[in-house]
């Protein structure tokens, strides 16, 4: 105990809510052991009271005892179940209790000394409940998997057979299977052969069972074996001729949304939980749905689902579990821990990020590694706000600083640093592609883009106003240029999706030919935020070559039979759709604006975009997003921290979309300032950022890292018109300045994994057999080491010893004087190699090949 | 031949390689292959003087030899020449433009003499040798101090070359690819300064401001405060790099000059004018440089002439009608279309829109001809004017833009009927050989109206995007005058060796409906030079494409061929002989006013083999002083 608080610095206790101590009480690990009765402190059921309507309705409940610490285990399976009054409800298995007769009744629990009760009713038990596809037909598709979008919810379904996704739309789902007909794509017609797949003459001929229990051939495998209850169930609907509905006329309330309980989890390993899907219906009430939904672990290796809901936990880590069903997607996020912390420490919080981000290590009991070393967060702050590793001196200089306040010093002096506007423009420049390429094959154009985002940053404009003058961008301004690459506008769905990516984080580009598989974007939406680019037009050729949108949103001057169509038409329908935002609000071109510039003043003021932002430039601070990939929200892709990526995106807002505001939070947090060395409760962890993660440095940054260390900065020449000649960057050009990427050679960059910027640039920081070729014998790896200016070349001129190198090269490289046993170490080597120069050719090598050099840690 | 292999190395290679080797040495040499040519000249350091000055100036060229003068353009510069010689050593990486075969880079030492009432701005200047007349390159008079440029580099900040107190123009090169040239100065606070960079063809400069000071990571780092590199690259617009910067505190700062692209060499020279920048007045005008007579007197479809309150009568003088006084009721000529044209007055009233309302249903009536004069004030300004026009009533519109101009500043104008059917648009479609719409933005357009009524014309930006005092128009409608629209020569100078011949290529326009012809002569041609008409062969036309209304938006022309005959005996002139390309229209048996069209400057040299042969050493030879020739244009 001692050892893990022992790194903690003294700090007030936090005020806990009361809500907060129930959170906790239903996080704490549910133990893989039997607790022994005397750590037993209470005990839950769940849900707390029950209405089943309808004969055979039935409920699964969820039995959770409290032990002493704050542990949970669920003991749904280990307690004794009882029912006051067993004419009204009946006991299934593992916690299940179904309707027997109407009435109230008492459901009784206990386990070991501890008791609980909870409330059911029990209505219409005599009255079967009306048939309804959905309910029935659909629920079984979807447990089995039948509509996954790998199966027939794809884009294209399989083998012309298509289903909605979670049976989100069940008509078209019922007409696919008793009309028969293939897929086709953009259009709603359907292909031949049009030939039933249920069969009601003979059920059991239907191609609705015969593929799945695989009597004929089935590309998905055996889904539904013979004679299960699914099986039965489908075979007696086709019997009864297959009915879209069916009773005594009563509608059954529909499905508005689905709830998992617990929505977060904590499990020891080995340990398991009993999840419990309820249905909220359009008539205010709600259904146990556990067994009419389809469960998948997205982290298999952490937890795995017996498909009825009992989660089994079996390895560290994090996992987030899909509920599929009625069309409908939940998660529960389960952690497994290894062991359990009784006496979890109170840790010292700088601000926001830090309550909310140790909030969730409190409830996952993990302990965040301790604060990190001046030298760590010295070199780290240093690459994440500048791109750049501190110089010895200034390394010297912050190592020996006893002020306490220097951390928050330096972060200011780097904010305000033009270092930083190199390296924020360079990101920027990034994510916004600027390259000669992408923006019009025009070095003029595209210098000039890449000036205008420099002078975003220098001047620090705020964020939304720079998104919104991108997006609305028009005329012969510097950011319109982007909309230009190859000298034409591309199609105004490319535009699009474009922007709604970088700005929004979301991918819209699947509901282009379909309605979104995973989301609720349809196709009409894209369709109708693609109109807000199709009445652009480019003025002139090269180079003067003007965007604008067409007044009135027809073509200007159309004297000519054009083959090119200002208005953008419906893929599947034909019809011409007017611009419309996502919310659905149409945009008209009356009025002195125009939509485009609508819609950027939309996108901009929506909470996508604030929440979009800051999770991209997040991800710049700890390797991942809160939401990852970064421009990719969706559904099935939660936020490993909702509320953390909330606040955050409130605060960036109400700061103005202050960049610098944003970046100065994060790396002031607690969170950030994290060493990433590993105690035994976070090694599995890389989600919840318990300790900094190390990562690979980009292409252009390890390469201006490499100059700096050896003090020998690198040319880069580029190509120009013939007429011109050869020119090149200005000597002393920091990769992070160069304007394009594609017209400045470079062999180390390219290896290392810069982009060209021909499309949004993803950088994933792996190594591959170039990388270590080039380590051997690559010319910045070896070149620079022993050359007249060079760091250790001048050292050793001017007489230095070999432990002053070997410091000199630990501080410029690590940001940290070099251990006792290193240096003892490493002179030893040096003396014992025949020819100086090449031991401290060498050393160098070793250095800035290492892994400590080549990450941000 | 820049042949370095050693014969030892070839021994192996087998008789081939050798016989090919030998093969290369008896063509003959590229650079002596063309005895005759022209000389060409690359560039001049330092780029110019300040009146009252003289000093010593490089120019750099080919085929220089026997150069005794220049030839400048307009007065108040002379210069003298001192001596020739070649430049040593290949040095391809300067000249990376330059083939193999180019004769070798030559380096003509002069004197100039800057007088001291000479008036700061531009002069072209030209080589004269025995084979003719050069292209020109531009010499600045500036009115500062000059400063020469010392440091052979100063690449980074901590290097700036310190500058003498400004006003000062600074003469320096860009002289490697990758290279630029920090200069450090002083300013009180509050301080405006203007910087500008004139240079070369070749080059596109760019100039950065910086405070010295250093920053955490580095003592030589400097803070960038602005950059201007001229980003707009459309014809008649200068990319000369243009910066005007406030300093809020008194101290040392940095101007660094650098090529746009990184681009450098011995023939990328620069003249940085640091000057206070209400002295703008005193200096030379800033935009675009027009050197010589290189620009056509008449600007018939430009964004940038000046339409001015007696454009009628500037259209009236060149047809071949006779002048008519506009008090005269008389002529009231038949329209073309059958309709009495109204007596036209005698200027042309001007009509300010920018306190015009903005509403469609108040625009302000006006009749034709009117001088539509203001401003897109706002994004999305739309102003308006209404007129009424008859049947077959035929009118211009034409469009300037005195202050930001195309592409920056894009009026669009929209004519529309009482209905708000569109009628007119001065944007051109066109489809293109790749079957894409291509739209232009014109700055005349004409109609004919089918039916009459009344009319509304708008006038906008056409990104709805931009506004402000910069976006200022001036818009003339009028009725169309069918008249001789502008003569385009390519050609600035000739070069015509004794006993040969030479075209002269002109395009003429015929504009609104002009359906004379156009008589061209040449005036001044010197002894035993004739010109006469000739036809020529022109290459197939491209594939068809569909060019919309192109009636509306370009004039017809036509194209007609000179040619110039300088007989065998033709004496050399010493010096470029002005010639006048002069227009007439002719219309039913109507002469027009003969207008100039513009000035060709013209050498007769003599053949090859009796020109003067001067081998050049690489030792400077230095020549008899001769001053240059000014020719002042009309």
């Amino acid at each position: 105990m001692s050892t893990l608080v022992s790194w903690l610095p003294r700090c007030p206790r936090l005020p806990l809510l009361a809500a907060g101590f129930l959170l906790i009480a239903v996080l704490q690990p549910t133990a893989g052991a039997a607790p022994s009765s005397s750590d037993l402190l209470s005990l839950s059921l769940m849900p707390e009271k029950t209405t089943l309507r309808w004969q055979g309705a039935s409920q699964q409940f969820s039995v959770v005892a409290t032990l002493a610490g704050g542990r949970s285990k669920d003991v749904t399976a280990q307690a004794e179940f009882s029912l006051a009054d067993p004419s009204v409800a009946r006991l299934g298995s593992a916690g299940r209790v179904l309707a027997a007769g109407d009435g109230r009744t008492w459901l009784k629990v206990t386990f070991g000394s501890l008791k609980a009760r909870a409330a059911v009713a029990v209505v219409d038990s005599a009255r079967p409940p009306p048939f309804s596809y959905e309910r029935e037909i659909g629920a079984i598709l979807t447990r089995r998997g039948c509509n996954d979008v790998a199966c027939h919810a794809g884009v294209k379904g399989q083998g012309g057979f298509r289903l909605s996704i979670n049976a989100a739309h069940p008509r078209q789902d019922y007409d696919w299977i008793v009309k028969g007909g293939v897929y086709q794509v953009l259009t709603d017609e359907r292909g031949e052969p049009i030939v039933p797949r249920v069969d009601t003459e003979a059920p059991e001929r239907s191609l609705l069972l015969r593929k799945p229990s695989l009597e004929l051939a089935h590309g998905g495998g055996l889904r539904l074996e013979k004679g299960t209850g699914d099986y039965r169930a489908i075979l007696d609907w086709i019997g009864r001729g297959a009915p879209y509905r069916e009773g005594s006329g009563e509608a059954l309330p529909g499905v508005e949304g689905l709830e998992v309980f617990p929505r977060e989890g904590l499990l020891q390993e080995g340990g398991s939980r009993q999840l419990i899907v309820t249905a909220l219906l359009s008539d205010g009430t709600r259904e146990d749905f556990t067994h009419r939904v389809r469960f998948e672990s997205r982290q298999q290796e952490v937890a795995e689902l017996d498909g009825q809901g009992l989660v089994r936990a079996l390895n560290p880590g994090e996992s987030n579990i899909l509920v599929r069903g009625a069309g409908y997607e939940v998660q529960s996020r389960i952690g497994v821990v290894a062991e359990w912390i009784p006496d979890y420490p109170e840790l010292p919080r700088a601000n926001f990020i830090d309550d909310e981000v140790f909030a969730k290590l409190r409830r996952f009991n993990i302990l965040p590694s301790p604060r990190s070393g001046d030298a760590e967060f010295l070199r780290r702050v240093c690459l994440d706000l500048t791109g750049r590793i501190p110089p010895v001196e200034r390394v010297r200089e912050f190592l020996a600083d006893a002020d306490p306040l220097k951390r928050e010093k330096l972060i200011e002096v780097l904010l305000d640093s033009p270092e930083f506007v190199d390296y924020w423009t360079f990101r920027l420049a990034d994510l916004f592609r600027v390259a000669v390429f992408p923006v019009g094959i025009n070095p003029k154009w595209s210098q000039s883009y890449w000036e205008w985002i420099r002078d975003a940053v220098a001047r620090n404009r705020p964020y939304d106003r720079v998104a919104e003058e991108r997006i609305s961008a028009q005329g012969y301004s510097p950011a319109s240029r982007h909309y230009l690459p190859y000298l034409v506008l591309p199609p105004p769905e490319n535009m699009m999706g474009e922007e709604i990516r970088v700005f929004m984080g979301r991918r819209l580009d699947c509901a282009q030919c379909h309605d979104h598989p995973y989301e609720r974007w349809t196709q009409d939406q894209f369709w109708g935020m693609a109109a807000f680019f199709g009445s652009m037009f480019r003025l002139g050729a090269n180079p003067e070559s003007v965007v604008f949108d067409s007044p009135d949103g027809r073509e200007v001057a159309a004297d000519v039979p054009s083959p090119t169509d200002l208005r953008v038409l419906h893929p599947r329908t034909g019809q011409e759709v007017a611009p419309t935002l996502l919310n659905g609000t149409r945009v008209s071109y009356e009025g002195p604006g125009f939509p485009r510039g609508e819609m950027a003043r939309w996108i901009t003021s929506h909470p996508y975009f604030a929440e979009a932002s800051v999770n991209r430039f997040w991800s710049y601070f700890f390797g991942r997003g809160i939401v990852d990939p970064v421009d990719d929200f969706r559904s099935n892709n939660p936020p490993t921290h909702p509320e953390l990526l909330r606040r955050l995106a409130e605060d960036f807002a109400r700061n103005g979309y202050d960049l610098r505001h944003l970046f100065r939070r994060i790396v002031g947090s607690r969170t950030y300032q994290l060493s990433s060395a590993v105690n035994r409760t976070n090694r599995a962890d890389r989600l919840n950022y318990s300790r900094a993660l190390s990562r690979a440095l980009d292409a252009e940054i390890l390469l201006d890292a490499i100059c700096d260390l050896t003090g020998v900065p690198e040319t880069f020449g580029n190509w120009l018109h013939r007429k011109k000649g050869r020119g090149g960057a200005p000597k002393g050009t920091r990769a992070v300045q160069l304007k394009e990427t594609d017209i400045y050679q470079s062999t180390f960059l390219d290896t290392f994994g810069r982009p060209n910027r021909f499309s949004i640039p993803e950088r994933d920081g792996k190594s591959n057999l170039t990388q270590a070729l080039h380590l051997l014998v690559g010319s910045t790896y070896n070149d620079k080491l022993w050359t007249e200016g060079a760091r250790v070349y001048e050292l050793f001129q001017r007489g230095a010893s070999d432990g002053e190198i070997i410091q000199d090269l630990y501080l410029a490289a690590f940001a940290r004087f070099p251990a006792p046993e290193e240096v003892e170490e490493l002179e030893r080597l040096i003396a014992g190699t025949p020819s100086r120069e090449q031991a401290l050719r060498d050393l160098q090598w070793a250095l800035i090949t290492s892994r400590e050099f080549a990450e941000n840690h | 031949m820049a042949l370095s292999w050693k014969p030892a190395s070839l021994l192996g290679r087998g008789w081939m390689v050798t016989a090919l080797l030998v093969l290369l040495h008896l063509l003959p040499c590229p650079a002596e292959a063309d005895s005759s040519a022209p000389p060409e000249i690359l560039s001049l350091f330092p780029l110019g003087g300040r009146p009252g000055e003289e000093f010593q100036a490089t120019l750099r060229g080919r085929g220089l030899e026997g150069a005794r003068q220049l030839w400048f353009d307009s007065g108040g510069v002379r210069a003298t020449v001192i001596g020739l010689r070649n430049e040593e050593g290949p040095k391809p990486e300067e000249t990376p433009q330059s083939d193999a075969g180019a004769k070798p880079v030559q380096l003509l030492s002069l004197r100039f003499q800057v007088d001291p009432t000479a008036q700061p701005g531009p002069r072209g200047l030209r080589a004269i040798t025995p084979r003719g007349l050069s292209h020109p390159l531009t010499f600045h008079v500036h009115g500062e101090p000059g400063h020469l440029e010392t440091r052979p580099s100063h690449d980074l900040a901590s290097e700036a070359e310190p500058l003498p107190e400004w006003p000062l123009a600074v003469h320096g090169t860009i002289g490697q690819p990758a290279e630029v040239d920090y200069y450090a100065f002083s300013v009180a606070e509050g301080e405006r300064l203007r910087f500008e960079v004139r240079s070369l063809a070749l080059s596109d400069m760019a100039i950065s401001l910086y405070r010295p000071g250093g920053s955490w990571f580095s003592p030589d780092r400097a803070r960038r405060l602005a950059f201007s590199d001229e980003p707009v690259s459309y014809p008649e617009l200068s990319t000369e790099p243009v910066l005007r910067h406030r300093f809020g505190e008194a101290g040392r700062y940095l101007v660094r000059v650098s090529g746009f692209m990184g681009e450098g060499g011995a023939d990328h020279p620069y003249l940085l004018r640091i000057i206070r920048d209400s002295e703008e007045e005193q200096g030379e005008a800033s935009g675009s440089v027009s050197v010589g007579p290189d620009r056509d007197l008449w600007q018939e479809r430009s964004w940038t002439r000046e339409l001015r309150t007696d454009r009628m009568e500037a259209l009236r003088a060149r047809t071949a009608s006779p002048p008519r006084p506009p008090s005269d009721p008389e002529p009231a000529a038949e329209g073309r279309a059958g309709t009495r044209e109204p007596p036209l007055p005698e200027t042309i009233p001007v009509i300010e829109l920018d306190e015009a309302p903005d509403e469609a249903s108040k625009a302000m009536a006006v009749t034709l001809p009117s001088l539509l004069v203001g401003t897109i004030e706002h994004p999305g300004d739309i102003d308006r004017v209404r007129f009424a026009a008859k049947v077959g009533e035929r009118i211009a519109l034409e469009i300037e833009t005195p202050r930001a101009t195309v592409p920056v500043f894009n009026p669009y104008l929209k004519m529309v009927d009482a209905e708000g059917a569109e009628v007119l648009t001065n944007v051109h479609s066109i489809l293109n050989a790749n079957t894409e719409i291509e739209k232009q933005i014109r700055p005349k357009v004409i109609h004919s109206f089918p039916r009459a009524g009344e009319f509304t014309l708008e006038i906008r930006d056409i990104t709805a995007a931009f506004g402000g005092p910069s976006m200022a128009y001036r818009v003339l409608i009028r009725p169309q005058v069918p008249h001789m629209g502008q003569i385009h020569l390519e050609e600035d100078h000739l070069n015509l060796v004794a006993g040969t011949a030479a075209p002269l290529s002109l395009v003429t326009d015929q504009e609104e409906h002009f359906e004379g012809s156009i008589a061209l002569s040449l005036t001044g041609l010197p002894l035993g030079v004739t010109a006469v008409t000739a036809t020529r062969a022109e290459p197939d036309a491209p594939p068809a494409v569909n060019e919309g209304r192109k009636e509306r938006y370009v004039s017809r022309s036509r194209k007609a061929t000179l040619v110039l005959v300088a007989a065998a005996g033709a004496p050399a002139t010493p010096v470029p002989v002005p010639v006048k390309v002069m227009a007439q229209p002719v219309e039913e048996g109507r002469m027009g006013r003969s207008t100039p069209v513009k000035d060709l400057l013209l050498m007769v040299v003599a053949p090859a083999s009796t020109s003067t042969q001067t081998a050049v050493n690489p030792v400077e030879k230095r020549v008899p002083e001769r001053d240059n020739i000014q020719v002042s244009p009309d």
